[in-house]
């Protein structure tokens, strides 16, 4: 245990990078620009979080009068497990098998089990990130309007701290057993795309369960569920958690926090947990040393060059193109990078359906609605670009590289070359929305015209999104990660352009609201501003990246 | 080839890394810079391919002002840092076929590329693998590859002979003596003494930022008593 909490301490340090920080506070390097960077960030993301607890008071206004307003728990503790183990899998993936560190620590006096705690255990810090900000207002919002006692405050730190312990560790055990059956086989990067795909099928189904589960089971009629929900306020909690009782044992510990049914519940959920968090890093633990030492990662042989091979390699292209292959390759060959790009697409083609499964909704239905507004094209289009947006492709263009920056430093590329380059993978993801959005057009009963429309202004609100986003990974690239699941996921400029995307298409439906709502300009014409405002905004933040661009990397 | 004009660079403002240096790489040059760690050999180098932007002092290369017209001057070298770290999800001949497009290489010159340094570096049946497959040798391989691909006039090395193994790392002195047999320079650093001295038609120690000796193996020697490269180096950058 020792030897874990040692290794905890060192993960812990490097991943939220205390130490450099205190050594850049020390050496005042830049810090407090830095910390009041990180300061305005926060303060930036006030007015979103604000919108967040209004949602969860929402839905507390109209689940409270039918006195289902534990479902609010029930749901908010699945829906973040869901999300955990969604996004956990590939990040404890990455803590194990593509971080630097893992075989120089076989090599060191520590038990494999103690480096699977204290690698399970710095994920679980680092999914607190995540469920604190997520769970902390909900707790908050159901104690004001139920019962804010001491018990309840304890109850729910306690379920909030060990909420992320089940997710991790199975997503721990799950990956470790893969790549143990199938080392030698395939090479863990496909190891990893096929145990994602299990996954989110997986959750993508128990989403579906859930679902349906709350909305009420099958065989009973509408009276019974009606009575059901009068007479047990935990019926609709119990149906969303009916595949994942854990989560219902927290609701019902936080429901009855003072009574002996809550502390009971309490316990079963700690230690269940807990039961579950050693079961999986000892089972885990066995997978690991096998897989490490079996040393089958990725050493197959080569196969020779073919014709083929020598006739695409003496083909000459333009260094875009070139930069362009090199990125797209990188991308779609490391899974994390791929599925926090390309991925997104599928799962909300997916979460979509099943929402409209769920909701019982066919496409004249949906016609109707996609009919109802005239500016339907024009939110779809924003849609679009938020989603090509919240990809943060760009984001991390440079930051991706690593420690293979200096390629980009030394070689003859332009700018110019770097930005289209390095866009266009940004870009190919927006073909795949336009593609979605034109068949979803189709399908609800729109023309050509519409799929125009909606591709064109795609197409121009994406332009300045991803540039800008481009032009703030070459301002401050985060080059030193030891894990590429770092390089994404803990990169402060994905945020920030996350954020400045929500602001840019917000700022185009305010003036879009103003002008077409209130001072009832025509369609196309304020189509037609929007579409000036982007390509202006897109050409300043080009000529800029190109100048800082020549500033920073040809000097 | 290289000329290097007052340059300096300071991390610190109390601190200069590398402190107005000057020297100069001819055609057809082997010329070593050697230096105890922390010397700003790397910092040096990293200032001469465009990594780095200097506090002062100008770079050209053949001619070409590195800081004023960059693009230019950068496709007349190559660069191989110390460490191989490039994109490791490719495979060798993708990162081949990389560097050659970023150069402008011919497609006529690019199979005799594969086909003299690929057994050169008897890495010919490992092209078709990704880089993160290979052996920390072979990263170093392939880049050099990567490097000698547009066959640049200046080849910048940062300790080109770690990791390799001693028959590559003989193939890669041969090679570095016939491109100066052909009029070309290479620049490079190393902790190899014997290397340096055997090589190197100039050597240059760096000690604290600051050039404290440059010139031929017998220019060093000269008021030395020393016969050494390696006793020289340990005279002169010994602290007082």
């Amino acid at each position: 245990m020792n030897n874990t909490m040692k290794l905890l301490q060192v993960y812990i340090r490097s991943t939220f990078g205390l130490s450099v920080w205190k050594y850049r506070i020390h050496e005042k390097k830049g810090s407090k620009l830095k910390t009041m960077l990180y300061v305005l960030l926060g303060l930036c993301l006030i007015p979103n979080y604000y919108v967040f607890c209004k949602g969860i008071q929402f839905v507390y206004n109209i689940t409270s009068p039918i006195n289902q307003q534990s479902i609010l728990l029930s749901f908010g503790i699945v829906g973040i497990i869901l999300v955990l183990l969604i996004f956990g899998v590939m990040y404890v993936f990455s803590a194990f098998f593509s971080a630097d560190d893992t075989e120089l620590l076989m090599s060191y006096p520590v038990k494999p089990r103690s480096i699977v705690y204290a690698k399970t255990l710095n994920i679980v810090l680092i999914e607190y990130l995540f469920v604190i900000p997520l769970f902390l207002p909900l707790l908050i919002q159901f104690g004001i309007n139920e019962q804010f006692s001491l018990m309840y405050i304890v109850n729910g730190l306690i379920i909030m701290l060990l909420l992320p312990v089940v997710p991790v560790a199975v997503c721990t055990m799950i990956s470790l057993f893969f790549t143990r059956v199938f080392a030698g086989k395939l090479n863990k990067e496909k190891v990893q795309t096929i145990l994602m795909c299990l996954i989110l099928v997986g959750c993508l189904g128990l989403n579906y369960f859930i679902s349906n589960s709350a909305q009420g089971s099958a065989g009973i009629n509408e009276m019974e569920w009606m009575q059901n929900m009068v007479e047990n306020n935990l019926f609709l909690a119990e149906g969303a958690s009916a595949a994942y009782p854990i989560g219902l044992w927290a609701t019902r510990a936080l429901l009855n926090p003072a009574t002996l049914n809550g502390l009971v519940n309490l316990l079963l959920f700690m230690g269940i947990s807990v039961l579950i968090l050693v079961c999986c890093v000892e089972v885990g633990s066995y997978f690991f040393t096998e897989a490490v030492l079996s040393g089958k990662g990725n050493n197959k042989r080569a196969k020779k060059l073919s014709v083929n091979d020598r006739r695409s390699f003496n083909r000459l292209a333009k260094p875009y193109l070139s930069v362009f292959q090199a990125d797209l390759k990188t991308i779609l060959r490391t899974p994390i990078y791929a599925f926090n790009t390309y991925g997104i697409v599928p799962i909300l083609l997916i979460c979509g359906g099943i929402s409209m499964a769920s909701m019982q909704m066919n496409f004249a239905q949906l016609e109707l609605l996609y009919r109802r507004f005239v500016f339907s094209d024009a939110a779809l289009a924003c849609t679009g670009a938020l989603i090509g947006g919240m990809a943060g492709i760009t984001a991390t263009a440079f930051s991706r590289e690593g420690t293979s920056y200096w390629l980009s430093q030394t070689i003859p590329a332009t700018g110019r070359d770097q930005l289209l380059g390095k866009s266009l993978s940004a870009y190919l993801l927006i073909g795949f929305i336009a593609i979605t959005l034109s068949a979803m057009i189709l399908l609800v009963g729109g023309s050509l015209y519409n799929i125009v429309i909606v591709n064109l202004l795609l197409l121009l609100i994406s332009f300045p999104i991803i540039t800008g986003q481009l032009l703030l990974d070459l301002y401050h690239p985060w080059l030193s990660w030891d894990d590429p699941a770092k390089a994404v996921k803990q990169n402060i400029n994905v945020i920030i352009g996350m954020l400045a995307t929500m602001v840019f298409i917000m700022l185009l439906c305010g003036i879009f609201y103003l002008l077409y709502l209130k001072l009832q300009w025509s369609y196309l014409a304020v189509l037609g501003l929007i579409a000036v405002i982007c390509i202006g905004c897109g050409v300043l933040l080009y000529q800029w990246f190109c100048k800082v661009y020549n500033q920073r990397l040809l000097h | 080839m290289i000329q290097v004009e007052n340059l300096t660079k300071a991390y610190e403002k109390s601190h200069k890394a590398v402190d107005n240096i000057t020297f100069e790489v001819n055609k057809g040059e082997i010329f070593g810079f050697i230096g105890p760690n922390g010397a700003g050999k790397t910092t040096t180098i990293k200032m001469i391919t465009g990594i780095l932007k200097p506090d002062a002092g100008n770079v050209h290369i053949c001619g070409v002002d590195l800081y004023h017209s960059p693009i230019e001057a950068k496709t007349h070298f190559a660069y191989v840092p110390d460490s191989p770290d490039i994109y490791k999800s490719l495979k060798g001949i993708e990162y081949l076929k990389f560097m050659a497009d970023i150069y402008r290489v011919e497609s006529s010159e690019r199979n005799l590329c594969i086909e003299k340094y690929g057994k050169m570096f008897e890495l010919e049946d490992a092209l078709n693998a990704p880089i993160m497959s290979y052996s920390h040798g072979m990263q170093q391989k392939i880049v050099l590859m990567g490097a000698l691909i547009h066959d640049p006039e200046v080849l910048i090395l940062d300790e080109p002979m770690v990791g390799l193994d001693p028959q590559s790392a003989y193939n890669l002195k041969q090679l570095m003596r016939q491109r100066c047999e052909e009029g070309k320079s290479v620049f490079f650093s190393t902790h190899v003494l014997e290397v340096a001295e055997k090589f190197c038609n100039r050597i240059a120690i760096i000690k604290k930022g600051n050039i404290i000796a440059q010139g031929t193996l017998d220019a060093l020697r000269n008021g030395q008593k020393s016969e050494s490269l390696e006793e020289i180096f340990l005279e002169l950058t010994q602290d007082e």
